[in-house]
């Protein structure tokens, strides 16, 4: 969206805080390295390393955490973003037979009508009706003018 | 019913073309269509509940008859996600260009008239009428 210079200040500090929190784990593991490594050069070794090992450790598992535990995605956001996820065996979209039904029903084809009546996000109203297309239950389009519903109910 | 409306790139263009800026096609059929509902803006442009600067930005590209229903739009209070300013007590449709996963998942549990539509005139530049013709009348 177009900002305001406000808006723009607010959007530099958003940003900053998500490269802290993206980069906490590197962070930490690189301070913890650096404070052990100062240690051990200027000590010979004989100091002790009771600052840099939680760093180091804390900082080993947020990465572990990151890179090998899978983040868990509600169901409905993985559902509306994942372009194979809503799809069957057949490469139908398992909302093929409600869009259908709505498109019959009230005579209408468009993305605003399925999203409305189905409650999904453009896209994948988009993939609807190009399936309904594919299918001769609705006719190409055709600039501003509504699609022709072709198939009746 | 309640309308809540953004405005970049859902009423007005924003994409990096001769078209930025410009309202979209249908914007006056679409505020003809929304008149007598309850209007409520849904924007950056306003947060702290002061409709003053998306009006202002409507009617510079709108003719002066739509004035009075631009004008009757009302602000809303939000703060990191559009969904703190919507009444969920009330049906509403939210019409706006992007919606993060975040406001998307508000509406896991929302009723059947809480909806949100993605409008989308950068790839449909006629969005707005076909939203007025299969949505809004029917409502």
């Amino acid at each position: 969206m177009v900002s305001s210079l406000g808006q723009d200040k607010v959007n530099g500090k958003i940003e900053s805080m998500k490269w802290f929190k993206n980069n906490t784990a590197e962070l930490m593991l690189g301070l913890g390295l650096t404070i052990f490594l100062i240690n051990f050069f200027t000590t010979q070794g004989k100091n002790e390393y009771f600052v840099s090992i939680p760093l180091v450790v804390l900082g080993s598992l947020v990465l572990y955490k990151r890179h090998f535990i899978p983040v868990k995605i509600p169901q409905q956001i993985a559902n509306e973003n994942s372009f194979f996820n809503n799809l069957d065996e057949d490469g139908e979209d398992d909302l093929y037979e409600d869009a259908k039904e709505a498109v019959l029903e009230g005579g209408k084809a468009s993305t605003s009508y399925i999203q409305r009546r189905l409650r999904v996000g453009y896209s994948r109203a988009v993939r609807l009706m190009d399936m309904l297309e594919d299918k001769g239950v609705i006719g190409p389009a055709d600039g501003s003018k509504p699609r022709e519903v072709i198939k009746e109910k | 019913m309640n309308i809540y409306l953004d405005i970049d790139g859902t009423l007005i263009h924003e994409d990096l073309t001769e078209r930025l800026g410009k309202p979209a096609t249908g914007l006056p059929e679409f505020l003809k269509a929304i008149q007598h509902h309850n209007l409520f803006w849904l924007t950056t442009h306003c947060r702290a509940g002061d409709p003053a600067r998306p009006i202002e930005i409507l009617k510079r590209v709108t003719d002066e008859s739509l004035h009075p229903i631009i004008e009757s739009i009302k602000g809303t209070v939000w703060d990191t996600a559009k969904t703190q300013g919507i009444d969920w007590s009330q049906d509403f449709i939210w019409f706006d260009n992007e919606i993060s996963d975040f406001e998307l998942n508000k509406f896991a549990d929302a009723r059947q008239d809480q909806q949100v539509i993605e409008v989308n005139i950068r790839t449909n530049p006629n969005h707005l009428l076909e939203i007025v013709s299969d949505v809004l009348l029917e409502l």
